[in-house]
């Protein structure tokens, strides 16, 4: 492999690394694949090339941040909190089992889901994602520790008695 | 449910979240064709600012040079019109029959600046020395080279002239044939005087 491959196949790597970190932030794949469109522009703009990681994401994450705002001012009720209903029926529930984690994840903010993803997803410690969001390392574990039971109590259903028909 | 299943689910999800590779490449050619775009920008915005730059320069220079012309051209008419007017001033010397003769050599014309100082002291010493026996001569080589040759050598003065890499001068020629050099840039010593002793020496 020439070393042009070499590098585009890593600029294909960080990109989809980096498709998956707006997926975490927007939770929305249109949304998701622009704002790693409109970061790849910049970076490139900027950098001339896609090389450092903590780099991308941080442009990202900068965008997001922007066009939030932006959203926030215009209509402030548009982005889904962590206190959404859960739309699903009991029966449904009781059906599946478990709720699906595309709805799951939808439900929470996206700050616990943007900690969930560095955490589980790239590996980053609590320590690493501090730096990374400058947010403090406290803030960033309680950040996780609550999305993580949020997930779990999403997930934690109550069977339906048996004895009720 | 426990918490590493979470989070293998968590992951399994990110994961299997993807972006087709035509559309990977797609991102990636954009963003090198902004890249280049980019870098171009700076270099036009660079050439623009050293054009912008050199055109002001440019402009400087030729409005100071076109300054300092109309500002040679006013003092090189104001010449030939003083020039022009004494032409027919005949000095009481030329009339009583002068003996000695005050020739000024010019090598280039009016546009030389060194050439115009002599032009412009052979004049004012035509008007101060209007008095004393000098029959006054200027001799312009760049305009009419033969008949200024031709001049120098009914003075005695071509071989003077041709020896010197520097032809401007103004010189005094004695009814003996000494011909003295006057030093017009002393200002201890002016011409009139300097005039004055060779006359009485020569007495």
């Amino acid at each position: 492999m020439s070393s042009d491959e070499q590098q585009r196949s890593t600029e294909q790597l960080l990109l989809l690394a980096g498709y998956r970190y707006a997926l975490s932030l927007v939770h929305n794949e249109h949304d998701a694949e622009d704002l790693v469109q409109q970061a790849c522009l910049k970076v490139f703009r900027a950098k001339g090339c896609l090389e450092n990681k903590h780099h991308f994401l941080k442009a990202i994450r900068n965008l997001f941040y922007d066009r939030w705002r932006g959203r926030k001012r215009a209509s402030p009720t548009q982005l889904p909190d962590g206190g959404l209903e859960d739309p699903t029926p009991n029966q449904e529930r009781t059906v599946t089992g478990k709720l699906d984690l595309k709805t799951v994840l939808e439900s929470i903010s996206h700050e616990h889901r943007e900690v969930l993803y560095l955490n589980c997803v790239e590996g980053f410690s609590a320590e690493e994602i501090s730096q990374m969001t400058g947010v403090p390392k406290g803030t960033v574990l309680s950040q996780l520790s609550r999305a993580k039971n949020k997930i779990r109590s999403r997930y934690e259903y109550e069977p339906y008695p048996e004895n009720i028909h | 449910m426990s918490s590493d299943s979470a989070e293998s689910e968590i992951r399994q999800y990110y994961e299997e979240a993807t972006i087709p590779d035509a559309r990977l490449d797609a991102m990636l050619d954009h963003g090198r064709t902004a890249a280049a775009v980019s870098r171009w920008k700076r270099v036009a915005g660079i050439a623009a600012v050293a054009a912008t730059f050199a055109f002001v320069a440019c402009g400087y220079l030729w409005i100071r040079l076109n300054q300092s012309d109309q500002a040679l051209k006013l003092a090189n008419s104001e010449l030939q019109r003083t020039l022009e007017q004494d032409q027919d001033f005949v000095p009481a010397s030329t009339q009583q029959g002068a003996e000695f003769q005050l020739v000024a050599v010019r090598q280039h014309g009016d546009r030389c600046p060194v050439c115009r100082a002599a032009g412009e002291k052979f004049v004012s010493l035509r008007d101060e020395l209007s008095d004393a026996p000098i029959d006054f001569t200027l001799v312009n080589l760049r305009d009419a080279p033969e008949e200024a040759k031709s001049t120098l050598e009914q003075f005695d003065m071509g071989s003077l002239v041709d020896s010197r890499r520097h032809k401007t001068l103004i010189a005094l020629r004695s009814p003996s044939g000494v011909i003295t050099e006057l030093d017009v840039t002393d200002p201890s010593s002016p011409v009139r005087e300097q005039v004055a002793r060779i006359i009485e020496a020569e007495k």
